[in-house]
């Protein structure tokens, strides 16, 4: 791309915003089409102006492939407009998955880049474009459709023609380019005559290959070379592909002609068990049962002798494969819907195929093509992902690692896999047997308002929720930064006008000339503070934009889960930092699906409960002071304190005695890795992803707190920080030096007296109401203790040191999610904004220190990282190894 | 202040004359200043600025030859107490106390220096290299050896003072040792 980087972004700008008008006209359209509406016109233009832009967008990007695809959505459009047509159900359901792809394709960084999420979305282009009705015949020529099982509707192959089909149907593409390669004409005569063939048939298929067929050669070359460079290495590998490939050949690898002849004569004999719904006809039966059936006469196909470089190579390939397809299956299962996880598994399964065939080695093979196929039906969503699957699935990559394992000691790869195939078929089965349960409460059950509710009570639909978007102008971000660093000096300015002022004031300067000074800097102050107020509201975008979405998950969650759940979304206006907004996406979609997957219960459940048979999830944001709070909140069954309680004692995070109150119980399923260890309701995995919940709203400075009530419900709430860039902080002072504690942190301050302290050995605690605090000097755990020794140039100390002994002790308790901790200091200096700023490289990432921020008289204050203070050992060791203060 | 600003004026002409001069006059300018009794010498481009001392934050379990930060136009300094990279005695605030900024390879940071003697010009015939072998360790920021007068007054480079703070540990570990 010969497009500059700031022009990329510029681009990429705009079309996220177009993408989030996309989503929100399809909103509208899917609330008209639940309503039993039919679209307006008015949304249909809307739609098509929006694609009409992304697609000139693409054009300026230098992306032909988005730019067709875009266009076959507008021809849709077109029609639609001129009344040819008309949009149901199912074209929502494809403009759906075009949209995440969009998505996907303009937020993500290198999305332009990912030619997986390109063909998909040139794939259901082409669905919206012929309408809901599935048409075989595709609409552009050379179209890199994509090679899946949906190919419905074509005429049977005669048995010649099947099977030089066939021989192509297994085969990796780069064997393909390969050919081409070998520049020889006869080859181009065939890919041709097959390429016809396949046009005749009208084969959705046909585009990879007659592609290949038509490319012209050094662009083939181009992208295989490292294949190619490979390949011609082992002619071997081409005398295991059978016909018509073995012709290439020639008169001086005949010895091998016959050995390819049993492969030719055997390899069609397993295809066409497995594949015949890709071709002839459609039936819903499990492949993997058909395929076990003929496996056991297509294992041991060929032997011939693989360049054992060849093998190494791939033994090393694959086995990182292998790596990153578990850790693919794993996010899979904590994850059933991570499409992206499927398509890597999908990829590497496939990848391990080709070249196991090609290597010659049938068992991984067949291996690895059963477990494609099953793959490829969850990719189409025909097969939903469950533990008994993933268990089985699972077994199967550890057959293929045994596999891999008997192949390096120089054994023959093969074991019997009859027992996997069973085994996967009936946990395939088991989902299918739930399937029409599904697919029926799907149809009474679409229903899933979205209602975005203001906090006023008024009703707004989701009508074009951008559309204003004139009268504004795009900031780079860090312009806008700049700016607030410099309104954050003119503040520090401020003050320093203001101790002028009083200086001039008590130096006796002339009446007049001080009463003029001290009106200006009130003005100037006054002036400053509307100036940060306005800078400050520039960054802020409503928390609603990150809600929109949410409807979309809820919709397609509840659906999967056939639960019937509504959204309702309150104070979507309350305004958020932009960062903030955009990081909150996440950890929210998290909870939602908890919430819909483990809180809410089957509409029967909940009848027989005596609840309302729609379970409801309540979205809503509120600023209270400075913190902005998100909650999650749903009328499901609850957590099970005992459920939780039992097991955080068998995993060790807390003791059989202990007396916990139930909220800091709850809490502990953010503990890391405590989800994963058992299940906390019978459904797998309740709190699923907690622990990146928790660690992703500290990484926004703020906390998440849990309460549920077992039989009624699950609240969250989520505190954050209104802004990053001015945290309103508690200053304490200690030692002479003052820090800044991040208010969000800060639960409250307290003053007692030394002889309240409880001691148990070194450690000191204090009762506060019904709570037990840990208590440490601040001193100790930030290690100020030898300040004298190492602060050399320190300025001279204005206050006189402590040294009368204090009767009364202050500590502020700090708190991150469920845990509190008491800090000593010596003096509270209240409460100021501040803005942190980093302490430079050569200090580094500085333990327990978030940053500083400059005070008003040009000091600078360090601030504490109250998370890391907390978490450190040195705060464990302030707690129970130093010695009691001096103070008592 | 004043005193100060006369320095900064005294940099600024110096800087002035050593563009016009440059033709005919090949040498380089050096600051001269005091640590402890120790005279140094580090180059003039190097330095961005020269300040009094503000008000110097501690930074607790930072390295030990950082002494803390300070704020520079709204900047977080940190400042390099350059007593304890040489080893000398601890050094109290005086009046004749200065900060230089200087900022090798765009991390800035400041070092605190007793006193300001004077700038020089020296051509290049009047450094030699460091004798590293002879110097202790603390003394491997100095990159060569002015030999202009009496007394052989070493350069200090601060590319090497910075590669130095980085090497060494964290106060903890100072300590403990």
């Amino acid at each position: 791309m010969e497009l500059s980087q700031d022009m990329m972004n510029e681009l990429k700008a705009e079309s996220v915003e177009l993408v989030e008008r996309f989503t929100g006209t399809w909103m509208t359209i899917n609330a008209l089409l639940e309503q039993g509406r039919t679209v307006g016109r008015a949304e249909i233009d809307e739609l098509f102006r929006i694609l009409h832009s992304l697609k000139g967008l693409s054009e300026i990007a230098e992306l032909p492939r988005l730019v067709s695809a875009l266009h076959l959505l507008e021809d849709r459009l077109t029609d639609v407009r001129a009344g040819k047509s008309s949009i149901d159900n199912k074209d929502l359901e494809t403009l759906a998955e075009c949209q995440l792809l969009l998505e996907k394709i303009f937020v993500s960084d290198g999305g332009f880049e990912n030619d997986s999420l390109m063909t998909e979305l040139e794939y259901q282009a082409q669905v919206f474009c012929v309408g809901g009705a599935f048409v075989a015949t595709p609409q552009v020529q050379g179209f890199g459709s994509r090679d899946g099982e949906n190919v419905p509707q074509c005429n049977p192959l005669s048995s010649d023609e099947r099977e030089l089909w066939e021989s192509f149907l297994t085969r990796p593409e780069f064997i393909y380019s390969f050919v081409c390669d070998q520049n020889n004409s006869e080859v181009r005569d065939r890919i041709n005559s097959i390429g016809s063939i396949l046009i005749d048939r009208q084969h959705q298929k046909k585009s990879l290959f007659v592609f290949a067929a038509e490319l012209d050669q050094a662009l083939i070359e181009q992208i295989v070379e490292g294949e190619v460079r490979l390949l011609q290495k082992v002619i071997s590998a081409l005398a295991s592909l059978g016909a018509p490939w073995t012709g290439l050949l020639g008169e001086k690898h005949e010895s091998f002609i016959p050995a390819v002849k049993e492969v030719a004569a055997q390899m069609p004999a397993a295809i066409q068990s497995h594949q015949p719904e890709n071709l002839v006809s459609i039936e819903e039966t499990s492949p993997s049962a058909e395929a076990a059936a003929s496996i056991s006469h297509s294992f041991d196909v060929v032997e011939n002798e693989a360049d054992p470089e060849m093998v190494a190579d791939f033994l090393n390939n694959a086995d990182e494969l292998l790596e990153s397809l578990t850790q693919a299956m794993l996010m899979l299962e904590n994850n059933p819907d991570d499409r992206a996880s499927v398509e890597e598994i999908f990829r590497a399964a496939h990848t391990i195929k080709g070249t196991a065939g090609m290597l010659g080695f049938g068992c991984i093979e067949q291996l690895c093509h059963v477990i494609e196929n099953t793959f490829d039906r969850i990719r189409k969503n025909q097969l939903s992902v469950s533990a008994p699957l993933i268990d089985s699935l699972l077994i199967g990559w550890d057959l293929v690692r045994n596999l891999f394992s008997l192949l390096r000691s120089g054994k023959k790869p093969q074991i019997p896999l009859e027992e996997f195939f069973q085994r996967l078929s009936a946990s395939e089965r088991g989902e299918m047997i739930a399937e029409p349960q599904i697919a029926q409460t799907r149809s009474d059950s679409i229903n899933i308002a979205a209602s975005i509710e203001t906090s006023s009570g008024k009703t707004i639909k989701t009508e074009a929720p951008k559309s204003d978007s004139q009268g504004t102008i795009r900031v780079d971000l860090k312009r806008l930064d700049s700016l607030v660093n410099l309104v954050g000096e003119l503040v520090i300015d401020r003050t320093r006008f203001a101790r002028i002022e009083e200086a001039m004031r008590l130096r006796g300067a002339s009446a007049d000339l001080s009463h003029q000074m001290a009106e200006s800097v009130l003005l100037f102050g006054r002036h400053m503070n509307e100036v940060q107020n306005i800078i400050m509201k520039v960054r802020m975008v409503p928390v609603g934009n990150a809600f929109y979405k949410f409807s979309r998950v809820v919709r397609d969650l509840s659906r999967q889960c056939g639960k019937e759940v509504e959204l309702v979304v309150h104070g979507g206006e309350t305004e958020l930092d932009k960062t903030l907004v955009e990081e909150i996406g996440d950890p929210l979609v998290h909870l939602i699906r908890n919430s819909i997957d483990h809180g809410i219960e089957e509409p029967e459940q909940r009848e027989a409960n005596g609840k309302t048979r729609k379970g409801q999830i309540r979205l809503s944001a509120s600023q209270q002071g400075n913190l902005i709070v998100i909650c999650v909140e749903d009328d499901g069954k609850g957590l099970d304190v005992e459920r939780i309680r039992a097991k955080a004692i068998r995993n060790g995070i807390i003791k059989e005695n202990e007396n916990i109150p139930p909220k800091d119980i709850f809490n502990l399923i953010f503990e890391p890795g405590f989800s994963t260890a058992e299940k906390v309701t019978n459904i797998s995995g309740r709190g699923v992803g907690m622990d990146v919940v928790k660690k992703n709203i500290q990484k926004l400075k703020g906390v998440v707190e849990l309460d549920s009530v077992q039989g009624k419900g699950t609240k969250t709430t989520i505190k954050l920080p209104i802004t990053l860039a001015i945290v309103p902080s508690l200053m304490v002072e200690v030692a002479g030096e003052s820090f800044a504690i991040p208010l969000v942190n800060v639960i409250e301050s307290i003053r007692i007296s030394a002889d309240e302290i409880q001691r148990m050995g070194t450690a000191q605690f204090v009762k506060l109401r019904d709570q037990v605090v840990p208590l440490a000097r601040f001193s100790d755990v930030m290690g100020l203790t030898n300040i004298e020794s190492n602060f050399w140039y320190r300025p001279t100390q204005t206050t006189p040191a402590l040294s009368r002994r204090r009767e009364r002790l202050v500590f502020v308790v700090v708190g991150i999610g469920h845990e509190r901790l008491g800090l000593v200091v010596d003096k509270l200096l209240g409460q100021q904004e501040i803005v942190i700023k980093p302490l430079g490289k050569l200090l580094g990432n500085h333990p327990g220190l978030a940053g500083g921020c400059v005070l008003g008289d040009g000091r600078v204050a360090l601030v504490i990282d109250v998370a890391d203070v907390a978490g450190s050992e040195s705060f464990q060791r302030g707690v129970y190894a130093r010695r009691a203060p001096q103070a008592t | 202040m004043l005193e100060e600003l006369r320095r900064q004026l005294e940099i600024k002409l110096a800087t002035q004359a050593n563009e016009e001069q440059a033709p005919i006059f090949a040498g380089k300018q050096f600051l001269i200043f005091k640590v402890a009794d120790q005279e140094l010498l580090i180059a003039v481009d190097d330095v961005r600025e020269i300040v009094m001392p503000p008000p110097i934050t501690f930074v607790p379990r930072a390295k030990k030859e950082l002494e803390g930060v300070f704020a520079l136009r709204g900047e977080i300094m940190p400042v390099v107490n350059l007593r304890r990279l040489l080893g000398f005695s601890q050094g109290t605030l005086s009046s004749t106390t200065r900060c230089l900024v200087v900022s090798p390879s765009g991390d800035n940071f400041a070092i605190i220096v007793d006193e300001l003697t004077e700038f020089v010009w020296l051509v290049d015939d009047e450094i030699d290299s460091a004798a590293q072998e002879y110097l202790s360790d603390d003394f491997c920021i100095v990159s060569g050896v002015a030999k202009n007068s009496g007394t052989v007054r070493p350069v200090v480079d601060v590319k090497l003072v910075l590669q130095l703070v980085f090497e060494r540990g964290h106060l903890d570990e100072q300590v403990a040792n």
